[in-house]
This record gives structure tokens, C-alpha cells and sequence, in this order.
């Protein structure tokens, strides 16, 4: 009969004084989840430890110092790397990974799961004012024991999976241990000062750490009795990212994707002069903005007007376009502040089969269109902003659409008549195989 | 000669191969009914067997889908229990079809009179405070029993989401732990921008379907118990128990009282009128005599009865002449837990505790430390999971969130390979073990953060430990996960508790209880039921 085991893994490349931190010149956690006769039950895995936020003066109450409610402590995973560690062969790798949360999260959690089991284990908040004073102004976070302890999950495709991951050496049946790498966000694309201030004494020399951090798991032991053939295959849904930018009335994106199984694609939008600034919460969601015409300081919504993605060159899997409700001639059409049903319907449905989502923060509140400036956008209710495209390929057979040779697209009308870059980060859901042998591990895409 | 012998030989080789092929297959059905332990699995396996041609009936105890269109009556007996008194109550169910799980007992408290003696139920529990012990019996022997009913169902009902608790449970049990945003907007104080006003929320606090009369910097948010859950002097709270919360196995399985020939019967044992069922406000708290005594001739036991086809049934009866199935039970075991008067609290030290469970198969432990001082003059009452002190005071260096310490010890192995101090973990670990998500605040659960109200709940400060919600839902739960028996030496709790705090200035004890999730089988034979530890 097969039994599971608890396993504490500390990181491989940290010294025991255990604290960790971007500013001091170590953004990379490594962890050995090394080879053994073992499965590792995937969906058990968590991340675990204390997060710290430290300013120039002693004390943070009353401090003006933010952080995304939304993400909580996800928003300091800048990558996620898993590796063999035997091979050192990349198994999944999820850049921009805050950002990939920053979709996935909201979506797939209500506003009483980020109020209460997910601020517990992810120090997150379903309003803004409410994060900043119990995590980042917390009394005891700077102090002798206790502060903010975090216990997260790593979404990924491998750790999603529902069958255990063998760990066995690579000819014995197995990946041959695994490698998990974390790189940690900057501190400037973390923590922001309230105001919108990029170098107020609050926010200049401001920096987050971790410290006592380690992963925990479930492992089982198998029943010695089953024979664990020495090469095979193991199946997942991975994301991918991809990165672009546009500045234009008509945004067209264009990716060799290079997978055989997409399930769905969905991308986030926020203005390129966020990132990585002090001022601003540069993990936040919005649809494209305006920079602000002098005199006024708003940075008015580009509302979308059309929408449709490619495959090939070809519309697809939409055969039309998405004409939205401001692409009317009506003028109290065209200034309505909602995105038209079709654009959140579609974006949820490509993170989340939409006839199956149970749980969601999503609402005319956050999905609505606003200005770009910090005391407009990162105040939204419900958790924060949640805005962004997509499109589901296959929520029937589940096996994807084939992207291995041919382009995808999505050209995107807008009202983007201003010189503002917007980011663009899109995020590729698809089936992976990974295969493993004694020859080592491959991932067929 | 030689053709013939080789022909000889073939044929007794066919028919070795043939016969060892019905003996594997023999062997393997054998095994599969009787290596399984678990016995439900070998019953759904009966009702797929059930569905060939011939036999066609379903499992009509499982609770699931029946695959087939079968009209089920259903029948309601109003019950009156046989015994009644203000701490005991037993009914007794009539033996005929299948007992629904979801089956209600009613139960009321008598009116008080004096403005001095208003209380209102638990938050957390609502009328399940009542019930110190159930047992369900049939004849003389006990199959299932939960002693400390009313802090089990604390625990539990951390489990139900904070919808359910408002829309539902806010009417059926009185049970309304549920959250929202309580933001800075009010009649009182109605300035600053629309944008501010409309966006910030400080702070989390009650939900429970009555606005909030707070104001900007929500101190003064007050929110007081509705109606129908207080007891005073024209009203006395009635709501309804399932009888699958007081059996939990019955989420899983239904009695079929039509093939049982013994008794079956349900006691109850209330706990104490005074200082145990209802909270009261800050103003009357100090009038801890009080009785909330319980209206006999209110409590009823709903039971509604499943009927199938006559043929359908008689055919399961016969089928199932000898039918069993496995299902969880609790076991209990508590101490108590000195503590020093206020100002002069420390560590524990390291506790070891025995909790038993020797022999046995046990899923899971569940733990949880209730203040012993703190019961009416609270609006969890005493049905809460303290935990550890915190000093958010003096300097940055002496400020911190106490730290629980915990591991367990069976089978000269420790279930952790690093003891738990990390209270999101432990949060983790709990939810492990549940396989579910408690629906409660971080500071509910670990005392981090200042994210719950100062705002009163009936005069209580929400964010009060001793009377309010904050560090009162620090459950612990621990999944055995290795499939082992426990060897004769039980289970040992290992906590270091780093300091609780005292309530008063004198020294108080805490009481830690923990639950044994047990695996039980229980076997119905020509009508009599037999019940023992897997």
C-alpha cells in the first residue's frame, strides 16, 4: 500500500541567517526537492515564510507605503523555474509570473475567498486600505517573532497537474529530482508609495524581505508491489509568457508561439511608465490609458472598440469581430465606462471554462474603465483591478489548437491617441508532455 | 500411442489453463470485496453489480445520484422526543424506509424576563451551543457520539463559506460568522471626496445582513444581533439542528430504518443553563447567573422518511441481508492548561500530550485551546480556538505574534520533519486536512495584522480576543497521512505555546481539546446492527 510522507525543503543557496532579500543582491531562492524512490503530490507544494517591509525611518504605521492587495506575497515571485535536477533541463518556466496572477487570481477567487483563506495564506485583501494597515503597517512584521507568515502555492502548470510528479532517477521511471527557482521581484515593482510620490522619504529606500523560508510537500511513497516502467510520460497544462508593447489606435500583436496544444490565451494591459516605478503599483491591471494633456493631470481611458484574434492570419477561433458598445455612433455609447460583456466573457472564459467558474471577483466595479492616475486606479474596490483580453480555443476535448507553425494574433481598436506605451503581457495556457527516459527529460510543446 | 498421449497432455493442459483462469478470476473478486477498505466503495460496486440485467436494484443508502428515474416519496413524522428535560432529550424514529440525512431537530429557549437577562447565541455556533453530547444509538449499542458537540461544531462550521452563513445558516442553526469590506462611508459623516468615500475599507467585520452604523474611521461601526437570535423578554430564539451535523457520517451515508428490527434512537445532552448556551452584551455580562433555560414544548425531531418502490426495497433488503459500511467517528480528549495572571503570562514549555487512539485507525486530529474564562461575556462564547498573544506596543524590537509550536508523534515517527511554527502553515496544514477552505479572516485565525474592526458586535469589540472574533479560530489540524495504525503507544501531541493571554488578574486555565477522527465499520445483520474499530 502506498503512504505519503511530509517534506520541509530550506533553500540551496542561502546562508542560515535565513533572510532574504532583493536589495541585498539576492534575488534567487533555489530549492532541491532532490531524487528519490518518491512521488511528489504537486498540489501540495507551498512556499513558506515571513514577509518583512522595511523604510528609512523606524516605523511603518501611518506609513503611506503600498503594496498589491490583489497579489499579496505573489507579488515578490518575479519567475518561477522548475528544472530536473538531475539534467538541469527546464521543465516550466513562468516569467512575469505576478503578472500571470494578477489575471489568474481574481478570476478564480471571490471576493470572500481573498478577504479570508487567501489574505491567510497569501496576505492578500479585498480592499487596499485594509492590506496596507494589516500587512504592510503590521506592528510585529519588523519584530522579535511572528509578523506576516505566508504559506503559498506555486500555480504552475507541473504543480497543477493531478497526477504525482516521480522524482525517481531519470532511468528509474522518474524526473530525477526537481529544481525550483524563484527570482524575486524588484523592490520598486513591489512596494509604492500611496501618493503617487516616486521619492518621498516613505518610498525611497523602502525594501521587503523574507526570512525562515522553505517549500513544503506531500510526497507518497509507492506501492512497492507496482512496477514504475523506466521511461514515460507525464501530461500538463503549462503557461507560457510573451511580452510586447504598443502605442497605437490599433494595437496589433503577433506571436510564433511554437505549441501544439493551446487551450487558451489571455494578456493583461498596464501602462509601460508603471513598471518598476516607486509611484506607481506597477503589477496593477487596467485597460490602455491616455498620458494626460496639460493642463489636466488625468490620463483618460482609451476605451476598446474592436477586438478579434488570429490564427494563421485568419479569424479565429471568433469568425467576427468584436465590435464593442463604444464603437457605436451613439456618443453615450461611445463614452459608457463598461467593457463590453463580450471582452470580460471571453477573458475569463480563457482562464477559467467559464461555465465552471464558481468563485470570481469580478465586477462592474473593477472591470470598469478609468483613468491611469494612481489615486484613480489603485483604488479600486473588490480587490483591485481586473481587466484584460482573451479567448478560450478548446473548453470541449481539452487538446488544444495547434499554434506549433502558425501565427497567433489579436489586433485590438482602441482610443489610444496619445504618445503612452502600453505593456503587454500575454499568457499562453497549453498542454505539455513531459517525457522522461534514462536518456534524461524532454517537454514536447 | 505416443499422439494420443501428446493429445492426453494438451487437454489436461487446457483444462489447467482454463481452470486456473476461473480460479484467478474467482481470487480476484474474492479480493476485491474483501481486501477494500473501504466498505461504501464495495457497496457502489454492489449497485453497478445492481444495474446488470436481473438485478436491477440501486444503493438506496449511499447518498448520490441513483442512476435511475425512480419515484422516491417522502414522508415527514413530526417527533416528539420520549424524554425531555432541561439537560437531556431523547427521541426515537419509527423503523420504516430510509432516514434522510438532512433530517432537523428544533429546539427553542424559553423567554427571560428583565432587561438585565437578554443573551444571544453564539455567533460562531448559533443553537448548536445547546448540545453538549449526541449519540445515536440503535438498541444498546452507540454508533456514533461526539462529546464536546459544541466546540466540534466550532470547528466546523469555520468550513462554511461566509454566503452560506449569512443567507442560510443566519435562519436555520443562528450560526453567522460571515464578512465584508466595512467601508468609510455613513450618514454621520458624509465629507471628503466620493472617490475616498466610497473605496477605503480599513477594516473587515460581521456580516450579517443589517447595515453598519460606522463612520469614517469606522471605531464607532456598531452592528447588533438581529431579532430573531436574541433571547429576551418577548422572544426566545427557535432554530433547527441537522442531524447529519450532530452524525457526520450521515453526510455520506442514510440509515435504512426499514431493515433495521432495533430501536434507533438520538440523545441529546445540553449543556449547562447558565454560563454555557448564549453570550450576552457588555452591559449585562457581569450577570453570568442567568439561566437560558430551554423550551421543552418547542423541541421536535423533523424526520423525514424515504420511500422507493415496495419491490425496489424489499429487493435491496434481500440483496443486502448483510450489509456494512465504513464512516468516521470522534473521539475526545482534553486537559487544561494553566496560565499566569495578566502582565505575568509565559510559554508553556513544551506540552506532550497523549491523546490516544492506540490500536486504532485514525485520519485525522483536530485541536483547539478554549479560554475558560471567557464564556458569556463574549460572542463566541466559549466555543473558540485561542491563540497565542501578541504585543503590537513599545519598541519595534519588543513587538511580536506569539508562535504555537506543534508536531505529532505516532508510530515512533513525527508527522512533520520540522516541528510547525509558521501559523500560515499550520493554517495550511489545516486545510490539508479538511480538504476544504475555513472561511475566516487572518486575524481570526493567527492574531496578524489589525485587519478587523474595533466596531462593537452587542457592546463587544470585534477586534477584542477575549470578547470579539481576533484569535479565536486557531484551529489546528493534523492529516495522518502515512496509512499506518496507530501502535499501542497512541498518539502524542507535541505544542509549545508561546504565552496566552489572561483575561484576568488572577491565574486561569485554558482547556485544549482534541478530536480523533476514527475509522469505524458499522454492519447491519438480519436487521441488527453491530458497530466496531476498523
Amino acid at each position: 500500500m502506498s503512504s505519503r510522507q511530509n517534506i520541509q525543503v530550506t533553500p540551496s543557496n542561502h546562508t542560515s541567517t535565513g533572510k532574504i532579500s532583493y536589495k541585498d543582491g539576492n534575488p534567487l531562492i533555489q530549492f532541491i526537492i532532490g531524487e528519490q524512490e518518491r512521488m511528489l503530490i504537486g498540489s501540495s507544494v507551498r512556499l513558506v515564510g515571513n514577509f518583512k517591509v522595511f523604510k528609512s525611518t523606524d516605523t511603518l504605521a501611518g506609513s503611506t507605503l503600498r503594496m498589491s492587495e490583489q497579489l499579496g506575497i505573489w507579488s515578490v515571485i518575479d519567475s518561477l523555474t522548475i528544472k530536473s535536477q538531475a539534467t538541469q533541463q527546464v521543465i516550466e518556466e513562468i516569467r512575469h509570473y505576478p503578472r500571470m496572477m494578477s489575471s489568474y487570481l481574481p478570476v478564480t477567487s471571490s471576493e470572500q475567498d481573498n478577504a479570508g483563506h487567501i489574505a491567510e495564506s497569501a496576505l492578500t485583501s479585498v480592499n487596499y486600505v485594509n492590506q496596507q494597515h494589516s500587512v504592510v503597517s503590521n506592528p510585529s512584521s519588523n519584530g522579535a517573532k511572528g509578523g506576516n507568515s505566508f504559506c503559498i502555492a506555486l500555480p504552475c502548470g507541473l504543480f497543477n497537474g493531478q497526477n504525482p510528479i516521480p522524482l525517481m532517477a531519470n532511468g528509474a521511471g522518474g524526473v530525477g529530482g526537481l529544481l525550483v527557482e524563484i527570482q524575486l521581484s524588484p523592490d520598486s515593482n513591489v512596494l509604492f508609495e500611496a501618493g503617487g510620490s516616486s521619492s518621498s522619504v516613505e518610498i525611497k529606500d523602502a525594501f521587503y524581505q523574507l526570512s525562515n523560508v522553505s517549500i513544503s510537500a506531500e510526497v507518497e511513497t509507492p506501492d512497492p508491489s507496482i512496477q514504475i516502467p523506466a521511461a514515460s510520460t507525464f501530461e500538463y497544462n503549462s503557461i507560457s509568457s510573451y511580452f510586447t508593447t504598443f502605442n497605437s489606435t490599433n494595437a496589433i500583436v503577433n506571436f510564433n508561439l511554437g505549441l501544439s496544444r493551446v487551450l487558451g490565451v489571455f494578456g493583461n494591459i498596464i501602462t509601460a511608465s508603471k513598471i518598476n516605478n516607486r509611484g506607481e503599483n506597477g503589477l496593477t491591471n487596467n485597460y490602455p490609458v491616455n498620458a494626460s494633456v496639460s493642463p489636466s493631470s488625468e490620463q483618460k481611458a482609451a476605451r476598446i472598440q474592436q477586438l478579434f484574434f488570429t490564427r494563421g492570419g485568419e479569424r479565429f477561433p471568433l469568425e467576427y469581430n468584436i465590435d464593442t458598445l463604444q464603437k457605436s455612433n451613439v456618443a453615450v455609447d461611445a463614452d459608457n465606462n463598461f467593457p463590453d460583456a463580450q471582452i470580460t466573457l471571453n477573458y475569463l472564459n480563457a482562464i477559467t471554462q467559464f461555465s465552471k467558474l464558481r468563485r470570481t471577483s469580478i465586477s462592474p466595479l473593477n472591470t470598469q474603465y478609468t483613468g491611469g492616475e494612481p489615486s484613480v486606479v489603485n483604488v479600486k474596490v473588490d480587490g483591485g483591478s481586473v481587466a484584460g483580453v482573451g479567448v478560450a480555443y478548446d473548453v470541449i476535448s481539452g487538446q488544444g489548437v495547434d499554434f506549433s507553425s502558425v501565427n497567433w494574433g489579436m489586433n485590438m481598436e482602441c482610443d489610444l491617441t496619445t504618445d503612452n506605451v502600453q505593456a503587454f503581457y500575454l499568457f499562453v495556457h497549453s498542454k505539455q508532455t513531459l517525457a522522461f527516459s534514462a536518456d534524461g527529460v524532454s517537454v514536447v510543446r | 500411442m505416443s499422439d494420443n498421449l501428446i493429445i492426453i497432455k494438451i487437454s489436461l493442459s487446457f483444462f489447467k489453463i482454463i481452470f486456473f483462469i476461473i480460479i484467478y478470476f474467482n481470487i480476484i473478486k474474492y479480493m476485491s470485496y474483501s481486501t477494500s477498505s473501504d466498505q461504501s466503495q464495495m457497496m457502489a460496486s454492489d449497485s453497478k453489480a445492481a444495474q446488470a440485467p436481473g438485478a436491477t436494484v440501486p444503493d438506496l443508502v449511499r447518498i448520490g445520484q441513483i442512476p435511475t428515474n425512480t419515484a422516491i416519496d417522502i414522508e415527514t413524522d413530526v417527533l416528539d422526543p420520549v424524554v425531555h428535560s432541561d439537560t437531556f432529550c431523547r427521541f426515537q424514529f419509527q423503523n420504516k424506509g430510509i432516514l434522510h440525512s438532512n433530517s432537523k431537530i428544533v429546539l427553542r429557549l424559553n423567554t427571560n424576563s428583565g432587561t438585565d437577562k437578554v443573551g444571544f447565541l453564539p455567533v460562531g455556533v448559533g443553537i448548536h451551543s445547546l448540545i453538549e453530547r449526541c449519540s445515536l444509538r440503535v438498541g444498546t449499542k452507540t454508533i456514533s457520539e461526539i462529546d464536546d458537540f459544541n466546540h466540534y461544531i466550532g470547528y466546523k462550521s469555520m468550513f462554511l463559506s461566509n454566503e452560506q452563513q449569512k443567507q442560510r445558516e443566519l435562519f436555520i442553526s443562528g450560526r453567522r460568522l460571515a464578512h465584508k469590506p466595512y467601508y468609510n462611508e455613513g450618514g454621520t459623516d458624509w465629507s471628503g471626496s466620493d472617490n475616498t468615500l466610497q473605496t477605503e475599507a480599513k477594516f473587515l467585520g460581521l456580516d450579517n445582513g443589517a447595515a453598519v452604523d460606522c463612520e469614517r474611521d469606522e471605531a464607532t461601526a456598531t452592528v447588533d444581533v438581529r431579532n430573531f437570535c436574541e433571547v429576551n423578554d418577548k422572544f426566545g430564539p427557535e432554530f433547527a439542528v441537522s442531524i447529519q451535523d450532530l452524525f457526520p457520517f450521515l453526510y455520506q451515508n442514510q440509515l435504512p430504518l426499514f431493515m433495521m428490527k432495533e430501536p434507533v434512537t438520538i440523545e441529546l445532552f445540553f449543556s449547562k443553563a447558565v454560563g454555557e448556551r448564549c453570550c450576552m452584551n457588555t452591559v449585562n455580562a457581569g450577570s453570568n447567573d442567568t439561566a437560558f433555560t430551554i423550551d421543552q414544548s418547542a423541541t421536535e425531531l423533523v424526520a423525514d422518511y424515504q420511500y422507493f418502490p415496495q419491490e425496489m426495497m424489499e429487493q435491496y433488503a434481500q440483496q443486502n441481508a448483510d450489509l456494512s459500511f465504513t464512516f468516521m467517528d470522534y473521539r475526545l480528549a482534553k486537559r487544561s492548561i494553566a496560565v499566569s495572571a495578566s502582565g505575568s503570562e509565559a510559554s508553556t514549555g513544551q506540552l506532550i500530550m497523549n491523546v490516544g487512539g492506540a490500536g486504532r485507525l485514525v485520519t485525522k486530529v483536530i485541536s483547539a485551546v478554549s479560554d475558560d474564562s471567557d464564556k458569556t461575556n463574549s460572542m463566541l462564547q466559549n466555543y473558540h480556538a485561542r491563540g497565542m498573544k501578541r504585543i503590537y506596543s513599545g519598541t519595534e524590537s519588543a513587538r511580536r505574534n506569539g508562535e504555537l509550536t506543534t508536531n505529532i508523534k505516532y508510530n515512533d515517527h513525527f508527522l512533520y520533519p520540522v516541528d510547525v511554527t509558521n501559523s500560515a502553515q499550520q493554517f495550511h496544514n489545516l486545510v490539508q486536512a479538511e480538504g476544504m477552505v475555513p472561511f475566516i479572516a487572518r486575524e481570526e485565525y493567527n492574531f496578524e495584522g489589525q485587519g478587523i474592526t474595533p466596531g462593537t458586535y452587542e457592546g463587544h469589540p470585534q477586534n477584542n480576543q477575549h470578547q470579539g472574533l481576533v484569535n479565536n479560530f486557531f484551529y489546528q489540524a493534523y492529516k495522518l497521512n502515512r496509512n499506518e495504525r496507530i501502535n499501542s503507544r497512541g498518539l502524542e501531541l507535541y505544542n509549545t505555546y508561546d504565552m496566552f493571554a489572561n483575561r484576568t488578574d488572577s491565574p486561569n486555565t485554558m482547556t485544549q481539546r482534541s478530536y480523533l477522527e476514527l475509522i469505524r465499520v458499522a454492519q447491519l445483520r438480519d436487521g441488527i446492527m453491530d458497530v466496531f474499530f476498523a
